[in-house]
């Protein structure tokens, strides 16, 4: 009777230390960072969220991304290209004002990305030497290409409108759009003004949420 | 004896050379087109604004396009081979509260179908339009291309000078729009052999969130300085008397966003050659 | 008990009286100090007062006003227009397909008050097959709002402006291709009283000239498309008050009472002729020129109303009668539809206007008592030529004319030979002084400025052989003037020579 006992606690305490291992292994497996190939079916994401969109874009480090891999933090994103000399400096630095305003307790909710119009000229080492110029910090930012395609279908979604110029360039809308924790559209600051006052409100809501 | 009979090789090939470069590509040239489709030839179009940095003309490489307007029936195939949309599935994000308006549910019922089956299909968004045409494995054709085949009047194709047939293109603007859309190929057939391009329905393209019109078309040049990036030098030209019709589907086009679904708006598909 | 009851001892009725006066005092204050302050002058009051409250703007199709603003203060209001493109009638027999503010060309008439804000939401049907969008004259904004209404069919746009000028202003679609869109019927007024309201008045109405281009003639039945080759020419087919002919006549005409002060509210849609607004019939006390607040004018026949502009004017009816509201630019009014009508009931004033006094027949100049009467003056005017001829002193003073004159000509023509002191140039110019040639015959002096000469002459016993080209720029009358001089100067004297020796003489040889 005693061994049996005995037998059966062991089994229960290797059972134990089995299931620990396995979703611990499980946990190990399951993080949301870029470089994560699997991405949840269109279905898990709300009717309203930008991440149902199955495209595979890459980042500055050359790894695949689905959009849906951005979920979780609310993300502050604009459409640019490396060449532009007139208002995208302007996006990217008004972003960058957005991050130096965000009480330091919010920084790890919040990300920024960056999706270029022009995928031919801006290829992932063209973004990357991009970042380190611009001193946007890889933990945060996010820049990514894409095929036409999808950066047409991505535009459309956010309600920008662009066309490419003569010289090559592209004239478009300046739109900043905040996404929150699913991937909605909860704000959009158009235009190239300073006055971030409702943008910032809009992303500490959406952290809160 | 072989030296006539080699100059007469040489010369048969030469002019089998001169015929092939002459003539309009024949049917051995081009590979024949997918079906419901037609080859169009291409060229140089120009658009309607003139605009420092922005190309004035666009070339049109070759491609097909489809010869109708894509029907209710058509439309219905496709959305029973893809469940995500269907009428009452379709995410907010890719079409508004009006898609598939006309056909009061899923499918549509009997007598519904019966009537628009052979119509342009409608109430469709630019999102559900391309998922359409890629399941044909095609695509939505871009302004550039509509535009150019557009242009031809039923016996050229460039119709831009019959001021009868621009004035009659015109009038479609200015005549109340009828309840359903009209049959497929009830409308003008054109220069290309493409029907209905005129006269029946709006038609989405690929790009038509390049047009730039804000709305008021005496402030488009400044007004909008800050909202678009290099915009400061852009006019669209009213000046282009000949055609009327062009500008004003083009500041359609402006006024619309990629879910918006309309009563008088569908589309048709294109198809690069392989 | 003693103690309830009112003590009416000196002590009591001393302290009632301080307190009424103290409370008398208190309201002679404060009356005073409302009053300065109702009075203040300037009119404005001193700060704008706060935006308080919402409503819904009430709006009116034309001819009808939507009634004065009552409320003293400004505040949110909110406005509904939908975009309709409909088919209605624009003369007998004749439609049109008309893109509308509200169904009904023109728009509705909107009415808001100085500092109010207006959520504006531009609504287009779903039945459109246009995109449209609106600029209101009123706002101060990009576009008058234009930038910020683009709508697809079936689809709303919203904006708000707060209205920061008074006036009467036009308000119209501005989508391009913008001609087009206001040509088919796109425009209508927003009103913007001033914080102190426009004096009151017993009739306002509402009127808005504007065109409409069409493929057929005027009059050509049927659905008519519009034709932009004569919108772009400014060749209109109609053109016509509230959006159709006849619209605003017959069991249709507007209608006021003897006594009673009218004001319109008169809008020009354009899209491309100025109106000459007048009403036949009537004079306008009051014109508040081009839709603003002053009152520019008053006693005004005629008013300019701009293209995509406005007018406020005002009369009092004294007598009953249909009167016509015109453009005065007449054809217009005839041949194209420009024409209304005010029809006022009452009683006459003859005093004002008696109407047909006399009717009697008129012969003009078959009339024998006014052919008589030329007749008479004919005889007198020839009497007077002949005295004036016969009085020698009349005479010579026609002489000293003719030489002071002639003595100008001959400087400007004949000096230049014969010199200014008429001494020619010794063996070339023949001199005219003294010269016993020219003296000897008036005729043939006369024949020689008209056609000149050559060969020898003899003046004075010296030879001359040279040409005088003939003096072919002087009239008859310069002719004699020039003649007569040099006939009475450096010592010659003759007789003058008149224009009708000349004028013979250039007859004979013709």
């Amino acid at each position: 009777m005693r061994l049996c006992w005995r037998l059966s606690a062991l089994a229960v305490l290797v059972g134990y230390l089995l299931l620990g291992a396995w979703s611990a292994a499980l946990a190990a497996t399951d993080h949301t960072g870029h470089a994560d190939h699997t991405a949840l079916p269109a279905a898990t994401y709300s009717a309203r969220s930008i991440y149902q969109l199955e495209s595979v874009w890459t980042t500055a480090t050359e790894q695949p991304l689905r959009l849906g891999h951005l979920q979780g933090k609310v993300q502050v994103l604009a459409m640019v290209y490396t060449t532009c000399e007139a208002a995208c400096p302007i996006i990217v630095s008004l972003m960058q004002l957005i991050e130096a305003t965000l009480p330091p307790e919010l920084h790890p909710h919040v990300g920024f990305v960056l999706v270029t119009f022009d995928p031919e000229r801006d290829t992932p080492g063209v973004l990357s030497a991009y970042s380190a110029r611009m001193g946007l910090d890889p933990m945060s930012w996010s820049l990514l290409s894409g095929h036409p395609d999808d950066v047409l279908e991505l535009a459309t979604l956010l309600g920008i409108k662009y066309k490419r110029d003569q010289s090559g360039g592209f004239i478009h809308s300046n739109v900043i759009t905040v996404l929150n924790n699913a991937g909605e559209i909860v704000h959009r600051h158009e235009g190239l003004q300073q006055d971030m006052t409702s943008t910032l409100d809009a992303i500490r809501w959406a952290v809160q949420d | 004896m072989g030296t006539v009979f080699l100059v007469a090789l040489e010369c048969c090939s030469l002019l089998g050379i001169v015929w092939t470069s002459w003539a309009v590509p024949a049917a051995g040239e081009v590979p024949e087109p997918p079906s419901g489709m037609r080859f169009i030839v291409g060229g140089v179009y120009t658009p309607l604004f003139k605009a420092e940095g922005v190309e004035q003309a666009t070339t049109v490489a070759p491609f097909y396009l489809d010869i109708y307007p894509v029907t209710n029936a058509q439309y219905m195939a496709f959305v029973q081979a893809n469940l995500r949309w269907r009428r009452s599935q379709v995410s907010p994000l890719l079409a508004d509260a009006a898609y598939l308006y006309h056909w009061q549910a899923d499918s549509p019922l009997p007598e519904v179908d019966a009537a628009i089956a052979q119509r342009p299909v409608t109430y469709v968004s630019w999102f559900a339009a391309r998922a359409y045409c890629r399941w044909q494995q095609k695509r939505l054709p871009s302004s550039a291309e509509w535009e150019l085949v557009a242009l031809a009047s039923e016996t050229a194709p460039d119709g831009r000078m019959d001021p009868g047939y621009q004035a009659r293109l015109l009038e479609w603007y200015t005549l109340p729009d009828p309840a359903v859309p009209p049959l497929i190929g009830s409308g003008q057939k054109n220069y290309w052999g493409i029907y209905d391009l005129h006269g029946s329905i709006w038609e989405w393209v690929a790009d038509f969130q390049a047009a730039f019109v804000t709305g008021a078309a005496r402030g488009d040049k400044e007004a909008e300085g800050d909202r678009f990036c290099g915009f400061g030098a852009f006019a669209v030209s009213e000046q282009e008397r000949v055609n009327y019709p062009a500008f004003m589907r083009y500041a359609y086009r402006s006024s619309l966003r990629g879910t918006y679904t309309l009563h008088n708006l569908g589309f048709r598909c294109a198809k690069d050659l392989p | 008990m003693q103690k309830r009851a009112l003590a009416w001892d000196s002590r009591g009725v001393g302290s009632v009286l301080r307190l009424g006066l103290i409370l008398l005092v208190g309201l002679v204050i404060g009356e005073a100090s409302t009053r300065a302050q109702s009075t203040k002058p300037g009119g404005a009051p001193a700060a704008p007062a706060e935006v308080t409250g919402q409503e819904t703007a009430v709006m009116t199709d034309a001819p009808l006003v939507p009634p004065p603003i009552k409320r003293d203060h400004p505040t949110k209001v909110i406005v509904n227009l939908e975009v309709r493109e409909v088919v209605q009638r624009l003369a007998d027999g004749v439609d049109y397909v008309f893109w509308t503010f509200g169904g009904r060309v023109p728009g509705k008439f909107i009415r808001v008050k100085q500092g109010d804000v207006v959520e504006f939401h531009l609504n287009n049907h779903p039945s459109s097959k246009m995109p449209h969008n609106i600029d209101l004259h009123a706002v101060t904004g990009p576009g008058g709002g234009a930038t910020s209404t683009f709508t697809a069919p079936g689809h709303s746009s919203q904006f708000s402006f707060t209205a920061l000028n008074p006036g009467l202003y036009v308000y119209h679609c501005a989508t391009a291709p913008v001609g087009m869109h206001v040509a088919n019927g796109m425009y209508g007024l927003i009103l913007v009283e001033p914080r102190e309201g426009f004096p009151p008045v017993d009739r306002e109405y509402y009127i808005m000239q504007s065109e409409f281009y069409t493929r057929g003639r005027h009059g050509a039945e049927g659905l008519q498309p519009f034709d932009m080759e004569k919108a772009i020419e400014e060749r209109p087919t109609y053109v016509v008050f509230n959006g159709a002919v006849n619209a605003l006549v017959g069991d249709n005409a507007l209608k006021a009472n003897v006594g009673e002060t009218v004001r319109l509210f008169v809008g020009n849609g354009g899209p491309n002729l100025v109106s000459s607004f007048h009403v036949i019939g009537e004079i306008f006390d009051k014109v508040y020129a081009e839709g603003g607040t002053a009152v520019r004018q008053e006693n005004v026949q005629t008013t300019l109303v701009p293209a995509g502009g406005a007018a406020i004017v005002e009369f009092k009816l004294e007598v009953p009668g249909t009167y016509v509201l015109v453009d005065h630019s007449i054809f217009r009014a005839f041949n194209k539809g420009a024409l209304a009508m005010l029809k006022v009931d009452g009683p006459d004033d003859k005093r004002v206007y008696s109407g047909r006094e006399v009717d009697e027949t008129y012969l003009g100049e078959q009339a024998p008592e006014g052919y008589a009467a030329a007749q008479r003056i004919a005889a007198l005017g020839k009497k007077v030529e002949e005295t004036i001829k016969q009085t020698p002193a009349i005479a010579t003073m026609t002489k000293e004319i003719q030489v002071e004159k002639g003595k100008l000509m001959f400087m400007q023509t004949c000096a230049v030979c014969h010199q200014t002191n008429g001494q020619g140039l010794p063996q070339v110019f023949p001199p005219l002084a003294g010269s016993d040639f020219l003296m000897a015959d008036k005729a043939r002096s006369i024949r020689i400025v008209l056609r000149g000469t050559s060969g020898p002459i003899s003046v004075n016993g010296t030879t001359y052989d040279s040409v005088m080209p003939p003096v072919v720029q002087l009239t008859d009358e310069q002719v004699a003037n020039v003649l007569t001089y040099v006939r009475n100067s450096w010592g010659n004297t003759g007789e003058a020579v008149s224009a009708d020796e000349v004028r013979l003489e250039r007859e004979n040889h013709n």
